[in-house]
Protein backbone atom coordinates (compact mmCIF):
# COMPACT_ATOMS: atom_id res chain seq x y z
CA UNK A 1 0.00 0.00 0.00
CA UNK A 2 1.52 3.60 -1.03
CA UNK A 3 1.00 6.83 -0.65
CA UNK A 4 -1.02 9.23 -3.50
CA UNK A 5 0.66 12.78 -3.20
CA UNK A 6 0.79 14.97 -6.60
CA UNK A 7 4.70 15.86 -7.46
CA UNK A 8 5.50 19.29 -6.05
CA UNK A 9 7.99 20.91 -9.26
CA UNK A 10 8.75 24.47 -7.75
CA UNK A 11 12.03 27.23 -7.63
CA UNK A 12 14.44 24.63 -8.42
CA UNK A 13 13.13 21.15 -6.18
CA UNK A 14 11.15 18.59 -7.59
CA UNK A 15 9.64 16.61 -4.66
CA UNK A 16 7.91 13.01 -5.75
CA UNK A 17 6.21 10.27 -3.41
CA UNK A 18 6.91 6.82 -5.14
CA UNK A 19 5.60 4.15 -2.98
CA UNK A 20 6.42 4.94 0.37
CA UNK A 21 9.37 6.70 -0.70
CA UNK A 22 9.35 10.93 -0.78
CA UNK A 23 12.24 11.79 -3.49
CA UNK A 24 13.70 15.12 -3.38
CA UNK A 25 15.93 16.08 -6.24
CA UNK A 26 17.25 19.80 -7.00
CA UNK A 27 18.02 22.54 -4.52
CA UNK A 28 15.85 24.35 -1.60
CA UNK A 29 17.22 27.38 -1.64
CA UNK A 30 14.72 29.91 -2.31
CA UNK A 31 13.02 32.79 0.48
CA UNK A 32 10.08 30.64 1.83
CA UNK A 33 10.27 27.06 1.31
CA UNK A 34 7.94 26.86 3.79
CA UNK A 35 5.13 27.69 1.62
CA UNK A 36 5.81 24.28 -0.44
CA UNK A 37 6.81 22.03 2.13
CA UNK A 38 4.68 22.57 5.07
CA UNK A 39 1.50 22.11 2.69
CA UNK A 40 3.22 18.94 1.50
CA UNK A 41 4.57 17.37 4.31
CA UNK A 42 1.54 18.16 6.35
CA UNK A 43 -0.69 16.12 3.47
CA UNK A 44 2.27 13.19 3.73
CA UNK A 45 1.61 13.10 7.33
CA UNK A 46 -2.13 13.17 7.33
CA UNK A 47 -2.06 10.55 4.90
CA UNK A 48 0.64 8.31 6.50
CA UNK A 49 -1.66 8.89 9.80
CA UNK A 50 -4.58 7.39 7.74
CA UNK A 51 -3.26 5.09 6.15
CA UNK A 52 -1.62 3.13 8.58
CA UNK A 53 2.02 2.49 7.41
CA UNK A 54 4.22 2.77 9.72
CA UNK A 55 7.91 3.22 7.70
CA UNK A 56 8.66 5.83 5.08
CA UNK A 57 11.89 6.69 3.23
CA UNK A 58 13.12 10.44 2.95
CA UNK A 59 15.50 10.48 -0.05
CA UNK A 60 17.26 13.48 -0.33
CA UNK A 61 20.52 11.81 -2.12
CA UNK A 62 20.00 14.02 -5.10
CA UNK A 63 19.49 17.46 -3.13
CA UNK A 64 22.46 19.41 -3.51
CA UNK A 65 21.64 22.50 -1.19
CA UNK A 66 19.13 22.52 1.54
CA UNK A 67 18.83 26.39 3.40
CA UNK A 68 17.68 27.12 7.39
CA UNK A 69 14.07 28.10 6.11
CA UNK A 70 13.84 24.63 4.59
CA UNK A 71 15.21 22.75 7.69
CA UNK A 72 12.76 23.93 9.94
CA UNK A 73 10.26 23.59 7.46
CA UNK A 74 11.34 19.86 7.92
CA UNK A 75 11.83 20.18 11.71
CA UNK A 76 8.05 21.18 12.35
CA UNK A 77 7.08 17.78 10.83
CA UNK A 78 9.47 15.46 12.76
CA UNK A 79 8.57 17.80 15.98
CA UNK A 80 5.00 16.40 14.81
CA UNK A 81 5.39 12.78 14.86
CA UNK A 82 7.55 13.29 17.71
CA UNK A 83 4.35 14.80 19.59
CA UNK A 84 2.18 12.00 18.97
CA UNK A 85 1.71 8.70 21.22
CA UNK A 86 4.41 5.87 21.06
CA UNK A 87 1.43 3.92 19.34
CA UNK A 88 0.92 6.66 16.16
CA UNK A 89 4.89 6.92 15.51
CA UNK A 90 6.22 5.86 12.39
CA UNK A 91 9.37 5.69 11.20
CA UNK A 92 11.48 7.71 8.95
CA UNK A 93 14.35 6.35 7.27
CA UNK A 94 16.25 9.61 6.19
CA UNK A 95 18.44 8.79 3.06
CA UNK A 96 21.59 10.70 2.27
CA UNK A 97 24.88 10.48 -0.17
CA UNK A 98 28.38 10.58 0.62
CA UNK A 99 28.75 13.11 -2.08
CA UNK A 100 27.20 15.75 -0.21
CA UNK A 101 28.88 16.54 2.61
CA UNK A 102 26.72 18.90 4.05
CA UNK A 103 23.71 16.14 4.59
CA UNK A 104 25.62 14.37 7.39
CA UNK A 105 25.56 17.00 9.78
CA UNK A 106 21.96 18.67 8.79
CA UNK A 107 20.47 15.61 9.06
CA UNK A 108 22.21 14.68 12.21
CA UNK A 109 20.55 17.39 14.00
CA UNK A 110 17.13 16.02 12.40
CA UNK A 111 18.00 12.48 14.17
CA UNK A 112 18.44 14.05 17.08
CA UNK A 113 15.07 15.53 16.73
CA UNK A 114 13.49 12.09 16.72
CA UNK A 115 14.76 9.99 19.16
CA UNK A 116 13.66 6.27 18.29
CA UNK A 117 11.81 7.10 14.95
CA UNK A 118 14.35 8.55 12.98
CA UNK A 119 17.31 6.40 11.02
CA UNK A 120 19.75 7.78 8.85
CA UNK A 121 21.24 5.59 5.88
CA UNK A 122 24.33 6.80 4.23
CA UNK A 123 25.24 5.53 0.64
CA UNK B 1 40.24 51.42 -9.62
CA UNK B 2 40.46 47.77 -8.10
CA UNK B 3 39.98 48.07 -4.04
CA UNK B 4 42.77 45.30 -3.89
CA UNK B 5 43.03 42.79 -0.76
CA UNK B 6 47.06 42.78 0.38
CA UNK B 7 47.88 40.01 2.96
CA UNK B 8 45.78 37.21 1.45
CA UNK B 9 46.58 34.02 -0.30
CA UNK B 10 43.64 34.71 -2.66
CA UNK B 11 40.25 36.42 -2.63
CA UNK B 12 36.73 36.87 -4.27
CA UNK B 13 35.15 39.86 -3.98
CA UNK B 14 31.64 39.75 -5.17
CA UNK B 15 28.78 42.29 -5.56
CA UNK B 16 25.12 41.99 -6.52
CA UNK B 17 21.81 43.73 -6.26
CA UNK B 18 19.52 42.44 -3.82
CA UNK B 19 17.76 39.82 -5.49
CA UNK B 20 17.41 36.22 -3.93
CA UNK B 21 17.45 35.18 -7.45
CA UNK B 22 21.86 35.86 -7.36
CA UNK B 23 22.76 33.95 -4.43
CA UNK B 24 22.83 30.78 -5.98
CA UNK B 25 24.76 32.49 -8.12
CA UNK B 26 27.38 33.97 -5.66
CA UNK B 27 27.20 30.64 -3.70
CA UNK B 28 28.67 29.00 -6.98
CA UNK B 29 31.72 31.45 -7.10
CA UNK B 30 32.42 30.64 -3.88
CA UNK B 31 32.37 27.26 -3.97
CA UNK B 32 34.52 27.04 -6.96
CA UNK B 33 37.01 29.55 -5.46
CA UNK B 34 37.36 26.97 -2.09
CA UNK B 35 37.93 24.19 -4.57
CA UNK B 36 40.81 26.61 -5.96
CA UNK B 37 42.26 26.56 -2.24
CA UNK B 38 40.99 23.96 -0.42
CA UNK B 39 40.90 20.15 -0.61
CA UNK B 40 38.79 19.43 2.36
CA UNK B 41 35.21 18.81 0.48
CA UNK B 42 33.38 18.87 3.96
CA UNK B 43 35.13 22.43 4.76
CA UNK B 44 34.37 23.93 1.46
CA UNK B 45 30.67 22.53 1.78
CA UNK B 46 30.57 24.32 5.44
CA UNK B 47 31.70 27.55 4.00
CA UNK B 48 29.45 27.41 1.17
CA UNK B 49 26.54 26.64 3.11
CA UNK B 50 27.39 29.38 5.46
CA UNK B 51 28.09 32.14 3.12
CA UNK B 52 24.62 31.41 1.38
CA UNK B 53 23.27 31.72 4.78
CA UNK B 54 24.54 35.23 5.39
CA UNK B 55 23.70 36.38 1.77
CA UNK B 56 20.11 35.68 2.50
CA UNK B 57 20.24 37.32 5.63
CA UNK B 58 21.66 40.19 3.88
CA UNK B 59 19.15 40.05 1.02
CA UNK B 60 15.94 39.97 3.63
CA UNK B 61 17.27 42.82 5.70
CA UNK B 62 18.89 45.15 3.02
CA UNK B 63 17.77 48.68 2.97
CA UNK B 64 18.83 49.68 -0.09
CA UNK B 65 20.39 47.95 -3.24
CA UNK B 66 23.81 46.11 -2.79
CA UNK B 67 24.89 42.95 -1.36
CA UNK B 68 28.99 42.74 -1.24
CA UNK B 69 30.81 39.19 -0.44
CA UNK B 70 34.51 39.27 0.08
CA UNK B 71 36.31 35.88 0.76
CA UNK B 72 39.59 35.41 1.38
CA UNK B 73 42.20 32.68 2.47
CA UNK B 74 44.83 34.09 4.97
CA UNK B 75 48.41 34.48 4.24
CA UNK B 76 49.70 33.96 8.00
CA UNK B 77 46.98 31.33 9.30
CA UNK B 78 45.05 28.41 8.15
CA UNK B 79 41.64 30.70 7.95
CA UNK B 80 39.14 31.42 5.46
CA UNK B 81 37.19 35.02 6.03
CA UNK B 82 33.95 35.57 4.62
CA UNK B 83 32.47 38.92 5.06
CA UNK B 84 29.23 40.30 3.82
CA UNK B 85 28.26 43.99 3.53
CA UNK B 86 24.69 45.21 3.21
CA UNK B 87 22.78 48.33 3.94
CA UNK B 88 21.40 48.30 7.19
CA UNK B 89 18.75 51.15 9.06
CA UNK B 90 20.23 51.48 12.41
CA UNK B 91 17.24 50.17 14.53
CA UNK B 92 17.79 46.63 13.60
CA UNK B 93 21.71 46.47 14.60
CA UNK B 94 21.69 46.34 18.09
CA UNK B 95 19.05 43.22 17.97
CA UNK B 96 21.51 41.86 15.68
CA UNK B 97 24.53 42.46 17.33
CA UNK B 98 23.21 41.52 20.93
CA UNK B 99 22.07 38.16 19.04
CA UNK B 100 25.60 37.39 17.59
CA UNK B 101 26.66 37.95 21.20
CA UNK B 102 24.27 35.66 22.58
CA UNK B 103 25.57 32.99 19.79
CA UNK B 104 29.19 33.70 20.51
CA UNK B 105 28.26 33.11 25.05
CA UNK B 106 26.49 30.02 24.41
CA UNK B 107 28.57 27.28 26.11
CA UNK B 108 27.16 24.55 23.49
CA UNK B 109 26.71 25.98 19.97
CA UNK B 110 24.36 22.50 18.77
CA UNK B 111 22.28 22.52 21.50
CA UNK B 112 21.46 26.77 20.62
CA UNK B 113 20.82 25.75 16.99
CA UNK B 114 18.55 23.14 18.81
CA UNK B 115 16.61 25.22 20.48
CA UNK B 116 16.44 28.01 17.38
CA UNK B 117 14.79 24.68 15.43
CA UNK B 118 12.15 24.20 18.10
CA UNK B 119 11.17 27.64 18.26
CA UNK B 120 7.80 27.93 17.61
CA UNK B 121 7.45 30.94 16.32
CA UNK B 122 10.15 32.09 13.59
CA UNK B 123 12.08 34.80 15.20
CA UNK B 124 14.56 34.86 12.82
CA UNK B 125 18.34 33.82 13.30
CA UNK B 126 18.36 30.19 12.60
CA UNK B 127 20.91 30.74 9.42
CA UNK B 128 23.04 32.01 12.35
CA UNK B 129 22.87 29.62 14.24
CA UNK B 130 23.56 26.83 11.71
CA UNK B 131 26.28 28.98 10.85
CA UNK B 132 28.00 28.38 14.47
CA UNK B 133 26.91 24.65 14.64
CA UNK B 134 27.12 23.53 11.77
CA UNK B 135 29.51 25.56 9.68
CA UNK B 136 31.72 26.37 12.54
CA UNK B 137 32.46 29.87 12.21
CA UNK B 138 32.87 32.22 14.16
CA UNK B 139 30.64 34.98 13.82
CA UNK B 140 30.56 38.88 14.11
CA UNK B 141 29.40 42.09 13.20
CA UNK B 142 30.56 45.32 12.42
CA UNK B 143 28.06 48.56 11.89
CA UNK B 144 29.56 51.35 10.09
CA UNK B 145 27.04 54.79 10.11
CA UNK B 146 26.00 56.58 6.99
CA UNK B 147 23.48 58.47 8.71
CA UNK B 148 21.62 58.67 11.49
CA UNK B 149 18.98 55.91 10.73
CA UNK B 150 21.14 54.24 8.26
CA UNK B 151 24.59 52.56 7.96
CA UNK B 152 26.20 49.42 6.59
CA UNK B 153 27.02 46.33 8.43
CA UNK B 154 29.83 43.86 7.89
CA UNK B 155 29.09 40.47 9.39
CA UNK B 156 31.97 38.32 9.38
CA UNK B 157 32.47 35.17 10.02
CA UNK B 158 35.88 32.87 10.18
CA UNK B 159 36.30 29.40 9.60
CA UNK B 160 39.40 27.46 10.49
CA UNK B 161 40.80 25.55 7.86
CA UNK B 162 43.24 22.29 7.21
CA UNK B 163 44.25 21.06 3.96
CA UNK B 164 44.79 24.31 1.89
CA UNK B 165 46.27 24.08 -1.26
CA UNK B 166 49.34 27.05 -1.60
Amino acid sequence: MGLTIGTVNTSGVEIKVVDTSVVFSGSIDCANPNEFLTPFLTELHDKIMKSGIKEIKFDIRKLSFLNSSGIKAIADWILKVDALDMSQKYTIVIMTSTEYKWQESSMSTLVYLGPGFIKKVSE
Amino acid sequence: MVDYESDTMGYLDITFGPKWDYIPLSRNFIENFLNVNMTDRDCIEKITMSTSELLENAVKYSHMDGIRTKIRKDKEKPEIIVKVYNSVKKEDVQKLTKYIDELNAASDPFEFYVMKIREKRDRGGLGLARINCEGRGKLSVKYFPVNDLYGYIEVTSVFNVNNTIQ
